[in-house]
């Protein structure tokens, strides 16, 4: 991946509101978790990848990713982020958008081919289920990596407790050497979890 | 006998599954170019989903082989036209444009009312500065303040004044516009407490198929907010009513009365939500009997 100056950057072709520097787009860890990844673990194998990332909301990370990557799968439900989402991929080859519930892989199954990354950022209670309904796709020795918002699954249990009874999930899933990241300093209440498969 | 029939529709249905790029040989063939047909085929992508005879996993280099594409690329670029096609007319199908319109059309209304007393408001107090030895009370009242600055011409406010008439002109027509949609989409709650109480209703919940799970009780103090989360925190009266105050079986019931009657008209409305969503169309039956009900409530014992 491309670093200038501690910044984080991607090639792609600039679109509106984006910051440049040295005439590349600026990938901001505060505004994009997997750039926040980057910045404080490690970068995922992108280059030239097939991924597949669930809750895509309005595109921008995935405008990013589809910088780097082969082609990238992006799956959002909500009405009015998935029109961006639908103006990104006119915009891009190889953003292929769909608008579906991540929780009904089956939807989408017969359009998505096996994938080497799967990223989820999808902030609901259900979010490790809806990861693992999902692991099909990914190819065996694939990375998985989930933002785990943990605000959303209540507020009666400690982020410990949490995040291991999420870890026991995955791991029962499937998921081998899993790290936990902290990403709390540009996305509060937030930690990343990265295996493979 | 039954037993067998299920078997055939089984191998019946093995044999229509597919990948969706083979839909799109059939495309091809059918019209000169593949861009062409893109709706076609998504039309028959979206029919083949909703049967589940899809094939999962498709394979790119299939798509190849069967001459549908020339490689990689165009692979990708076909199930990006594809999946931007499919993802719009999704999109389409599931945005309920009368209902989405309703709901604005109900917030611009709330933000017209709120414009036009605010802006009366400062034109009063104008009128008070400067006029401070005038008797308070008399025979003004705003409206009518506002009515003669709007005939003085030379007035300095005068421009002012026409624009809120305008604005009441507006919210008039958009008030009804409000009540011809809501009588429309929403024709048996309408009928029970009007259309325009059923539409604010609809817009605070924010869709017909969230307003048609709504248990009677929420309904019932929907908009009041505040006061029943006193009422949880420190054990205060529950609210009686929200919204549905300002429907006037509620508001003109007698006092001891108005809990009475919003409960039991939350309950039916709760029921025509349901029938509104699901059916569309006004039960006469049901709307004579939740009437009946209500009605009832609303009498002394």
């Amino acid at each position: 991946m491309i670093w200038k100056d501690g910044r984080l950057l991607s090639s792609g072709k600039i679109l509106p509101g984006d910051r440049i520097y040295h005439g590349m787009r600026i990938w901001d860890p505060a505004h994009s978790k997997v750039a926040a990844l980057c910045h404080i673990h490690g970068e995922p194998p992108v280059k030239d990848a097939c991924i597949l990332y669930l809750g895509a909301a309005s595109g921008s990370t995935v405008s990013f990713l589809s910088d780097y990557a082969e082609i990238v799968y992006a799956v959002e439900f909500s009405p009015r982020p998935a029109r961006d989402l639908i103006r990104l991929a006119h915009e891009r080859t190889n953003i292929i958008p769909i608008f579906e519930d991540a929780r009904h892989p089956e939807r989408y199954l017969p359009l998505v081919e096996m994938v080497d990354v799967l990223i989820q950022d999808i902030a609901q209670r259900d979010q490790a289920d809806i990861a693992i309904r999902n692991l099909p796709f990914l190819k065996p020795g694939g990375h998985f990596i989930l933002f785990l918002k943990l605000l959303s699954m209540g507020i009666e249990k400690k982020k410990e407790e949490l995040t291991a009874e999420v870890l026991m999930q995955i791991k029962t899933a499937g998921i081998v050497d899993v790290k936990v990241i902290n990403i709390d300093k540009y996305h509060s209440g937030h930690v990343a979890i990265w295996g493979s498969h | 006998m039954v037993v067998k029939d299920q078997d055939e529709k089984d191998q019946d249905g093995k044999q229509h599954r597919k990948f969706w790029y083979e839909l799109c040989l059939e495309g091809k063939k059918n019209q000169a170019t593949l861009a062409g047909s893109i709706q076609s085929i998504t039309k028959e992508i979206q029919a083949y989903r909703e049967d589940s005879k899809l094939l999962p996993l498709p394979v790119w280099q299939d798509a190849v082989k069967a001459g549908i594409v020339s490689d990689r690329e165009g692979y990708i670029s076909l199930l990006k036209e594809i999946s931007i096609s499919l993802a719009i007319s999704d999109l389409e199908k599931r945005s309920n444009k009368d209902e989405m319109t309703l709901i604005h059309l109900v917030r611009i209304l709330d933000e017209t009312d709120n414009s036009i007393s605010r802006l009366s408001e400062k034109v009063e107090d104008y009128y008070i500065a400067q006029h401070l030895t005038e008797l308070p009370g008399g025979e003004r009242n705003i409206r009518s303040l506002i009515d003669a600055i709007a005939r003085d011409r030379d007035h300095p406010l005068n421009h002012l004044a026409k624009n809120i008439h305008r604005l009441h002109d507006s919210r008039t027509s958009i008030s009804s516009d409000v009540r011809e949609y809501a009588s429309k989409i929403l024709p048996n709650m309408s009928a029970l407490c009007g259309p325009l109480v059923s539409a604010r209703l609809l817009a605070r919940v924010g869709s017909r198929s969230q307003l048609a799970r709504m248990p009677a009780a929420s309904l019932q103090v929907l908009g009041a907010g505040p006061s029943l989360f006193t009422h949880l925190s420190s054990g205060s009266d529950p609210p009686k009513h929200g919204i549905i105050y300002q429907y006037k079986g509620v508001r003109h019931a007698k006092r001891q009365l108005r809990g009475r009657v919003s409960r039991v008209l939350a309950c039916q409305l709760a029921t025509a939500a349901r029938i509104d969503y699901y059916r569309g169309e006004p039960d006469e039956e049901f709307l004579r009997k939740a009437s009946e009900k209500i009605a009832k409530a609303g009498k002394l014992l």
